[in-house]
């Protein structure tokens, strides 16, 4: 027995002796794994920990401004912040999800499962009563910092629950209401989802300054969930809408009238800006995102923080040259020192664009001044759409010398849908840069082209004359005809009525049609189609409304490329012998189509002779696509002579197109008539496409208007004191019918405005520059009563396939 | 001399020497020392760990410590026999106390759940956590109940200890604090391995235990899953969880890695620890303060300090005549050693984050004060055995 207890003495000191072994074994090995810790990985944990010592906000980029051609600004970025509140503390339910949450945590899960609601709330109380003093806290030192009343961020508050409660209200109202159409018992199931606006923050104080910001962002960090800083940077469009005084005695007669007439016009560079948008989609940041795959950061990335991105226009195409990078506010939290590194702003655009200019065009379009709208005297009583109906339209102004485009309008903007009626809206699509981005059918103003490139390529000769016999087959006389070749006309000729063969000026200014079938019959189908699209057809040109990528990258947006036929479909006419088709599309119907912009750049290529200047939006050759064209189509001087003389008439000789419109009445006017300032150019009536009409805007069509026209016209101004063409002017008014009596007008006003704004009757355009116009009274143009044999040509080609 | 030979002869075996020696000589130069020492010097580390961050806490733990070396040394003044005497009351006395903290509607003014826990009774001046007293009684009642002639070698016998103990665990489990919880188990386990328990037996358990670990899994509550999910995820190099249930750990181990070999210094580690958010930093998770301000170095001292504490009362275990005193020193040398690893293991993020403070230097006063009571028995079983080497020589 004593030994057994010796020998249970001697086994307990020696377990005693394991047991410390066992605790210096764990004690080795947590000593191991702190060497791990501390030694090997220290550095990158003491990096890790130390960067908790910075606090850092990124600062928005700073956009670059858009500037016109005179240095007025189109577009800029106002930096900013706003402070914005959590919904949950908008509405009262983040005192009480904190309380909850804490209450809940003091008495235990288990027994707060138990509980009563009554019981619930009185346990609750002290809880709320203790958070709802924290979030008065908080809000005390928004009020404070920002200097805004508490009272007034109240109201705020109050404005925006009562306003999102409605939305959800309604929202879940036509949840319901969808539910309830599928039939089952789906609507009483119903469970409403919070809507987005009450998942979000929502600004209470605007535009607060960057100390302001931060003191606001410390305070978030504090008491998590309620304030937040969002990047209220505001892109400033100062000239978004303008006041445009026109001289009432410049309209035609039906609308003329004694002083000035002011039209308000909204949206001025709306459709070549575009817009910005503060929401980023995905393929924003999966394109360039802020934070690398690689865990780096991109400061000009997108991301992480609401940010602004280019979504149309000019801000989207050149969103790279404009974004600019973000800059970071730093903190170091041991030492409350401060750094700042600046955003390192955009590069600012300057357009070609002239912002006064572009005002007065947008003012012509608009149809308030009366210009581009179903008027009596445009149709005789023969149109189709009703009297007053508003009228699409584009409008550009080009400089020949430069290819430099100096306004770029278009009807309506998407400023402008706010005056439209939702019927409106579906049939005139606002928004839509018709000058460049919408294509139409040339009718007759390719004419003077498709004669200057068969005499370019040898194919005709410069004089050549061609007899009009009314129509282009000798064996089929209702099939290819010449306008006049009809009942209403005597089935006339014009080699009847000028007594001879026609050369190119008459058959120019008069429109014919024989005569450039049988151009374009001896240019041949191939060589015609090439050559259109050597004067731009089919083809984007790069002018900076797609930025500044190469035709690859620029895709499809800010500029279309119109339509011509390609070399398959070419072969299919060959095959199918078809004659038609290659003859009229020699007066610019059949399967062709191109922009405004399109028609006024190949004006201004045939003024300068084939020189290859393509016409440009950006001022900067830098921000300009590297694969723009260059070099001459060579034109002779001749064939640009006659071709130019031939638009002359047609404005300025009694007999052409151009020239004057006819009033219900009997009397008739000139088209243009601006002192000192000489216009060549061509009307086009071309055949549209059916219109459409929703009638109750419900998205659907309700009636189709058939047998309208697309009115044209395209010319080159320059002062009379120099014969040299300095602008080349192109008008199209959807749906408006003749070419003369519709977009003729509306190209003389935009003649009245290149006055107005010093570019022409010798004045220097950078000096004078007004944008309210006050135009020197005139006592009205000269009436002009034709001779019985001069009935003004009609020019609307109808090739009646 | 004569000892010896009246233990060796005596029929009822080690027990008897007990009452023999209660009565005995004390001397004033023996191996009680060394965990005095070793706790003065973790009580230091605290309070100098403690106040990088939170100055106010390091002189109230300060006053505690002191408060604890008084208990300490009033702990000295009891003769095994009283000690031995009082194991029972005290084991009923922390049931109770147990029992009362659970108690629903106890007036909150005098149990103050916090974070759901229900541990504390307030004492005016500070809250008094009877889990702290419970491991002391554990400890006691179990050296007096495995006293020789106990049926350890057989397998009820071998059963009974843990059966013992399962009540406060129990109770402490459902305040609830697992980690304060399962600390006792090994201590437990230390304690009947010492005590003579069958090494089959243990290894049985041990085996079992291990075995039947992973089974547990499906019966824990799911904060306690998620911690072990994100132990495994954290070991992984799996960073899913550091942002909610594996946060305190992560940043815990991002702490005690910035300290690098020689530790960040006051100042600058004073502004990590409080920028970086780590919770409970004052507390549970003081190892990683003392990691990031004294680096590697002050991690390793501190296990140094805490081997030496827990190597001194094995010593006084080892040193001890009687069965109660070694059962004693082994215990509260389990329970400490227990511990340490414990804290430090999830510090480091080997171990699951329970809420296991860091003896000695975590600050709480209960705790404290506890510690030194234990530290004071200590001292008391080492002095109370007389000189002379020769006793260890008749062992060795």
């Amino acid at each position: 027995m004593a030994l057994s207890a010796n020998a249970a003495a001697l086994r307990a000191r020696r377990r005693i002796g394991f047991l410390a072994a066992v605790a210096l074994l764990a004690v080795g090995v947590l000593a191991l794994r702190l060497w791990a810790l501390t030694i090997w990985q220290g550095e990158a944990f003491r990096e890790e920990a130390e960067a908790r010592l910075d606090r850092s906000i990124w600062l928005p980029t700073i956009r670059g401004s858009i500037l016109d051609r005179k240095g007025r600004v189109l577009a800029q970025d106002v930096p900013a912040w706003d402070v914005a509140l959590d919904y949950s503390v908008l509405n009262g339910s983040w005192v009480r999800e904190r309380a909850t949450r804490e209450a809940r945590r003091d008495v235990g899960r288990a027994v707060w499962s138990k509980l009563t609601a009554e019981s619930r709330e009185r346990v609750l109380q002290p809880f709320m009563d203790a958070w709802q003093r924290r979030l008065d806290g908080v809000l005390d030192e928004v009020a404070r910092q920002c200097d805004v009343p508490r009272a007034t961020i109240e109201e705020r508050m109050r404005e925006i629950t009562t306003r999102v409660e409605r939305r959800a209200e309604s929202t879940w109202a036509r949840q319901r209401e969808q539910l309830a159409k599928r039939g089952d018992d789906a609507a009483e199931k119903f469970k409403p989802e919070p809507i987005r606006e009450q998942r979000m923050s929502h600004v209470v104080v605007h535009q607060v300054p960057d100390a302001v910001a931060f003191a606001m962002r410390k305070i978030g960090d504090a008491t998590p969930g309620t304030v937040e800083v969002l990047d209220g940077t505001r892109r400033v469009q100062p000239w978004r809408g303008a006041d445009v005084r026109l001289d009432g005695n410049t309209l035609p007669t039906p609308l003329r009238k004694n002083g000035d007439i002011t039209v308000r016009v909204e949206g001025v560079l709306d459709q070549v800006l575009g817009s910005v948008r503060d929401e980023l989609w995905a393929e924003d940041v999966a394109r360039r995102p802020f934070t690398r795959p690689d865990g780096t950061v991109d400061p000009g990335g997108y991301g992480p923080t609401p940010d602004a991105i280019g979504s149309r226009g000019i801000e989207q195409a050149y969103e790279g040259w404009l974004r600019g990078e973000r800059g970071q506010l730093r903190e170091r939290l041991d030492t409350n020192e401060m750094e700042r590194e600046d955003p390192k702003p955009g590069r600012d655009l300057k357009l070609t664009i002239d912002a006064a200019l572009q005002a007065r065009v947008q003012a012509v379009l608009n149809p308030r001044l009366g210009l581009t709208k179903v008027q009596p005297w445009q149709h005789g009583g023969k149109s189709s759409l009703p009297d007053g109906t508003s009228l699409a339209s584009a409008a550009v102004v080009i400089d020949v010398e430069t290819g430099e485009v100096l306004a770029m309008g278009s009807w309506p903007t998407a400023a402008d849908a706010a005056d439209l009626s939702p019927s409106e809206q579906s049939r005139l699509a606002p928004g839509l840069n018709r000058a460049a981005e919408a294509v139409y059918p040339p009718g007759s103003i390719v004419k003077p082209l498709v004669y200057a490139g068969a005499v370019t390529k040898g194919k005709f000769s410069s004089t050549g004359s061609v007899d009009c016999n009314g129509h282009f087959f000798p064996e089929l006389k209702d099939k290819a005809r010449c306008w006049i070749w009809r009942p209403e006309h005597g089935m006339n000729t014009h080699t009847a009525v000028i007594g001879g063969p026609l050369p190119v000026e008459a058959a120019v200014s008069r429109s014919c049609n024989i005569y450039f079938y049988t151009v374009a019959n001896r240019f041949g189908l191939r060589n015609l189609v090439s050559w259109y699209h050597d004067m731009g057809l089919g083809q984007r040109l790069g002018t900076g409304l797609q930025g500044p990528g190469t035709e690859q990258e620029r895709g499809e947006a800010g500029e279309a490329a119109g339509i011509l036929p390609s070399d398959d479909d070419m072969a299919k006419l060959e095959q199918r012998h078809d004659a038609f088709t290659p003859i009229i599309l020699g007066i610019g119907q059949g399967p062709m189509a191109w922009t405004p912009l399109q028609a006024a750049n190949a004006y201004a290529t045939l003024a300068r002779g084939g020189e290859l200047r393509d016409a440009r939006v950006v001022m900067d050759d830098a921000a300009l696509p590297a694969d723009r064209r260059s070099g001459s189509l060579n034109i002779p001087e001749e064939a640009r002579r006659r071709a130019l003389e031939g638009l002359r008439q047609a404005v300025e000789e009694p007999h052409g197109t151009g020239h004057h419109v006819k009033y219900g009445d009997g009397t008739s006017e000139v088209v243009f008539d601006v002192p000192g300032v000489q216009v060549r150019g061509k009307t086009g009536t071309a055949q549209a496409p059916p219109l459409a009409y929703d009638d109750n805007g419900d998205g659907t069509r309700d009636h189709v208007v058939r047998g309208l026209d697309h009115s044209w016209f395209v010319g080159l101004v320059n002062d009379r004191s120099d014969d040299t063409p300095k602008y080349a002017v192109a008008v199209l008014v959807e749906y408006g019918g003749s070419g003369g009596k519709t977009a003729g007008p509306v190209a003389e006003q935009l003649v009245h405005a290149l006055v107005e704004e010093g570019y022409l009757n010798d004045r220097n355009p950078d000096e004078t520059g007004k944008t309210k116009g006050t135009g020197k009274k005139k006592a009205g143009r000269p009436r002009y009563a034709p001779e019985p044999d001069e009935t003004p040509a009609p020019d609307r080609e109808l090739p009646e396939a | 001399m004569s000892n010896i030979t009246a233990e060796r002869l005596s029929p009822l075996g080690e027990g008897v020497s007990i009452t023999r020696h209660g009565s005995g000589g004390f001397t004033l130069l023996h191996v009680g020392w060394v965990p005095v020492l070793a706790a003065v010097l973790m009580s230091g580390i605290g309070v100098l760990a403690i106040g990088t961050t939170e100055p106010s806490l390091a002189k109230r733990q300060l006053v505690f410590g002191v408060f604890g070396m008084l208990m300490a040394a009033a702990m000295c003044f009891p003769s095994a026999r009283q000690i031995a005497r009082a194991a029972w009351p005290l084991y009923a006395i922390s049931l109770a106390l147990l029992v009362f903290v659970l108690i629903p509607g106890t007036p909150e003014w005098l149990v103050r759940p916090k974070n759901g826990a229900r541990r504390w009774i307030s004492l005016g001046l500070f809250e008094f956590q009877p889990s702290e007293i419970a491991k002391l009684a554990v400890v006691l009642a179990l050296a007096q109940w495995m006293r020789p002639g106990s049926e350890l070698r057989r397998l009820g016998g071998f059963v009974m200890p843990f059966l013992l103990a399962a009540p406060p665990m129990l109770l402490i489990l459902i305040e609830p604090d697992l980690g304060t919880s399962l600390m006792l188990g090994p201590a437990v386990l230390a304690m009947v391995l010492a005590a003579g328990a069958r090494k089959r037996h243990v290894a049985m358990l041990v085996v079992g235990l291990l075995a039947l670990a992973p089974l547990s899994y499906p019966f824990l509550k799911s904060h306690q899953r998620e911690r072990v999910d994100a132990l495994f995820a954290q070991l992984k190099g799996d960073d899913r969880y550091t942002r909610d249930i594996g946060f305190q750990a992560d940043r815990a181990m991002t702490l005690a890695g910035s300290g690098g070999f020689a530790g960040a210094g006051l100042e600058h580690a004073r502004a990590l620890v409080r920028h970086n958010g780590l919770p409970e930093e004052h507390n549970d998770m003081i190892f990683a303060v003392v990691c990031c301000r004294w680096g590697f170095l002050g991690g390793l001292a501190t296990w140094l300090v805490g081997l030496l504490y827990a190597f001194g009362a094995l010593l006084v275990a080892l040193m001890a005549r009687d069965p109660l005193s070694r059962l004693v020193a082994t215990g509260i040398a389990g329970t400490f050693a227990a511990q340490l690893v414990i804290n430090t293991g999830m510090t480091v993020g080997v171990l699951p984050v329970t809420g296991v403070t860091l003896p000695f230097v975590s600050y709480g006063g209960s705790s404290l004060v506890a510690l030194w009571i234990g530290t004071g028995l200590l001292f008391n079983l080492a002095m109370r055995r007389p000189r002379g080497n020769e006793r260890l020589g008749a062992v060795a």
